[in-house]
């Protein structure tokens, strides 16, 4: 038994000898390394060009305006000097609900040593914000004064505020004004992307990523409809009744609207159809920041074999052209036909 | 009681258990999964003494399941204790031997593999040459002495570190690290985001503490506030965060620092620089055929000078890491993402296969000549029969005679 009891002994040594090691990841490194290898990986931790690709608002600087470097907080940050007196602009985005309106110009007036005001106190004026319509508010302490924009788009707000010496921000107003006409959002998208709270990009991208994650469109999901698990090549997928809904993505145009029509159309049984006839069969509709390409037919399902309906809709989007298509019976498309045109309009891309 | 213990370890029944448990053990860890998401679920499940079991709304937790670690470890003794009680060493048993000797190999290997494994990521733009490659789940608070023009002096500190402790000193610094604030997974707030936030003195960005995430697509993004001192005051305080593209600069004793939260880092010595990177789709997909990244790898140590072609399943191995094609940038077509597994026990499981591939081939050699030869045996007295007679009885006459 002695082999025995040498095993035994052994083991409970080597146990917590094993475990020990496990936990040997906690220590502080102190190393050494080149400059150029060290300053190359600053810039690494997060590519400087995924802030000019990501960014989502451009604007024209006014002339004599110096702008700073974005923060993780400031998509837009600039300086103001007039010798001794200086202002800062900054243009700052955040999702959902932010405060209100009182609340936001109770703490701008708290930061240049203003009392709060009532509700009913508050007095802005309309100012035009690239494409869209926004707030303007001034308000002067004893030494600072603020002028601030508040910009309501899709889920974010977007704030926009010069605040400073009273002569600066007072003399500067109108080339203010003049930044808040030059926004322009990403591409030609009107809805903002939040980028600034999206998670960093790389290197910490761990898998292979799948199409959905250069982007998920936002939508507002009919209540009659309910989101079924998309198949393979199937971004989402719906049902409402026996009736399918399926948003596909594809980089290019996947063969021109002719060969997606005839596609859909082999899919009904019904013979393909050449291009002049295509006007006829299809219809423009308008969808937030461009048009759409609009096709309803009638035919049997080839699958099936039974009557059916098919609404689709190709919406060309940057370098991806989104495809939505509802097909099933004829009394239930007919039915959520307004439903799908609506929600194809109101994706957010 | 020795006898006892022994006993017990060397038991059938307790293989039998062992077994039982592993085969529950992979079910419910895998259904955890689902909602743990893989990482989670391996640390829990996998990666564990015991799987625990916590009500709601309680501090204490209950083992309810025995971990992997502890299935495997006694496993392992279990297989080895029955060794000893039970196998003489002969040349018989030699194909059981190799074949268990296999089996014990591939466990240890494996528990190796988990304790000694390092995972990271090479991320490259082409052009870009990089002598480091960074954990993309492991984050560390770097300070960096930036004063000497040459070479960065770093002192980085675990994020694990940075959780648990209040005050961190090491020799190497000058000051004290206060951690006033660590939250796990964060995001840039605003002055009317509600909840937990972080803000360094005299700063404008805010942090909140936001839940933590799971799952493989997602990432958690430390924040915290940290507070350097020294006996005669305080330094500063500023956020680290994963979410800021840059360092923190200040000057403390004549010297010029930088501080900020980073992905760990692992430096090698030799350099790699991405020369070209191709990425195909299926057509009319998004999904990738094939990528691949030519290299060109630097080893002054070894006096290596040469250009590799990495592709799925064609790794570069080097200095014992190797690079796999892992992954690409959505937003940049120009940048490789590679993956980099050190691994010291990465030939277990191919000399473990050989041993038990070996074990099982003497094993069935050795039955298949032992059975030939009985056969033969069993065969040959009858047809040899009327002749080993003859001879017999001739022998027997000519002994008597």
């Amino acid at each position: 038994m002695n082999v025995e009891r040498a095993l035994l002994k052994f083991f409970l040594a080597i146990t917590p000898v094993l475990f020990v090691g496990c936990g040997g990841k906690e220590e502080i490194k102190v190393y050494s390394v080149p400059k150029e290898a060290s300053q190359a990986a600053a810039s690494s931790a997060m590519p400087a060009s995924s802030h000019e690709d990501l960014h989502p608002i451009h604007w024209t600087t006014p002339p004599g305006w110096e702008e700073l470097a974005p923060t993780s907080m400031r998509l837009g940050n600039f300086r103001i000097t007039k010798g001794e007196k200086r202002a800062e602009v900054t243009i700052i985005t955040f999702p959902g609900r932010v405060g209100t309106e009182l609340e936001n110009v109770n703490r701008w007036r708290g930061e240049i040593g203003l009392e709060p005001i009532e509700e009913t106190a508050i007095s802005s004026e309309p100012v035009v914000i690239g494409r869209g319509n926004g707030k303007l508010y001034e308000m002067a302490g004893p030494q600072f004064k603020t002028t601030a924009a508040i910009l309501d788009k899709g889920d974010a707000k977007w704030f926009f505020k010069m605040r400073g010496d009273k002569d600066v921000v007072s003399e500067q107003k109108p080339a203010f004004v003049q930044l808040l006409k030059s926004i322009t959002f990403h591409s030609d998208d009107d809805e903002p992307q939040v980028a600034a709270i999206e998670p960093p990009v790389s290197p910490n991208i761990e898998k292979i990523p799948e199409a959905e994650s250069s982007g998920e469109p936002q939508w507002d999901v009919p209540a009659s409809w309910q989101e079924t698990p998309p198949t393979a090549m199937v971004f989402k997928s719906f049902s409402a009744g026996n009736t399918k809904i399926s948003v596909t993505k594809f980089p290019g145009d996947v063969g021109g609207t002719l060969a997606n029509v005839n596609r859909w159309r082999q899919q009904l049984s019904l013979e393909p159809i050449a291009q002049p006839q295509l006007a006829g069969l299809t219809t423009s509709i308008d969808v937030l920041g461009g048009k759409a390409t609009l096709v309803d037919m009638k035919g049997i399902d080839a699958k099936t074999g039974k009557p059916a309906r098919m609404i689709a809709a190709t919406v060309p989007r940057g370098e991806l052209t989104w495809f939505y298509k509802m097909m099933g019976d004829e009394a239930t498309v007919a039915r959520e036909k307004d439903a799908f045109v609506k929600f194809v309009q109101t994706v957010r891309y | 009681m020795t006898n006892r213990v022994f006993k017990l370890f060397s038991s059938l029944q307790l293989t039998v258990v062992l077994l039982s448990c592993a085969l529950v053990l992979v079910f419910v860890g895998t259904m955890a999964q689902v909602k743990l998401g893989l990482y989670v679920a391996q640390e829990e499940y996998f990666r564990s003494i015991f799987v625990y079991w916590q009500p709601n709304g309680v501090s204490w937790k209950i083992p309810v399941l025995p971990g992997g670690w502890l299935l495997g470890g006694l496993l392992l003794v279990n297989l080895l204790a029955a060794h000893v009680k039970r196998f003489q060493i002969s040349k018989k048993k030699i194909g059981i031997f190799l074949i268990h000797g296999g089996l014990i190999f591939l466990l240890l290997g494996q528990f190796f593999t988990e304790v000694f494994q390092v995972e990271s990521n090479l991320r490259l733009e082409e052009g870009q040459t990089r002598n480091y490659s960074e954990n993309a789940r492991l984050h560390e608070v770097a300070i960096i002495d930036v004063s000497n023009p040459d070479r960065d002096e770093v002192v980085a500190i675990p994020e694990s570190l940075i959780a648990k402790t209040q005050e961190i000193r090491h020799a190497k610094l000058p000051f004290t690290i206060r951690v006033k604030e660590y939250f796990e997974n964060s995001r840039p707030a605003g002055p009317m985001v509600e909840g937990k936030k972080m803000q360094a003195a005299g700063a404008t960005d805010q942090f909140s503490e936001v839940p933590l995430v799971a799952t493989m697509d997602e990432k958690n993004v430390p924040s915290a506030l940290l507070e350097l001192t020294t006996e005669s005051g305080k330094v500063g305080e500023w956020v680290a965060s994963l979410w800021q593209n840059e360092a923190h600069q200040f000057e403390f004793d004549g010297r010029t620092y930088n501080l900020l939260l980073r992905p760990t880092r692992y430096y090698k010595p030799y350099t790699i620089k991405l020369l070209d990177f191709r990425h195909d789709v299926y057509p009319g997909t998004t999904k990738p055929s094939n990528f691949s990244s030519k290299i060109h790898l630097s080893d002054p140590t070894r006096g290596e000078e040469r250009d590799v072609l990495i592709r799925m399943n064609e790794p570069l191995r080097h200095a014992g890491e190797t690079y796999f094609q892992a992954s690409f940038d959505p937003t940049n077509d120009k940048v490789t993402i590679l993956q980099v597994v050190r691994n010291p026990a990465a030939i277990t499981p191919y000399v473990s296969c050989i041993l038990m591939g070996l074990g099982l081939l003497v094993q069935f050699l050795m039955h298949l000549i032992g059975f030939a030869q009985k056969r033969k045996n069993q065969i040959a007295p009858r047809r040899d029969d009327p002749r080993k007679t003859t001879s017999t009885a001739l022998a027997a006459g000519e002994r008597n005679s």
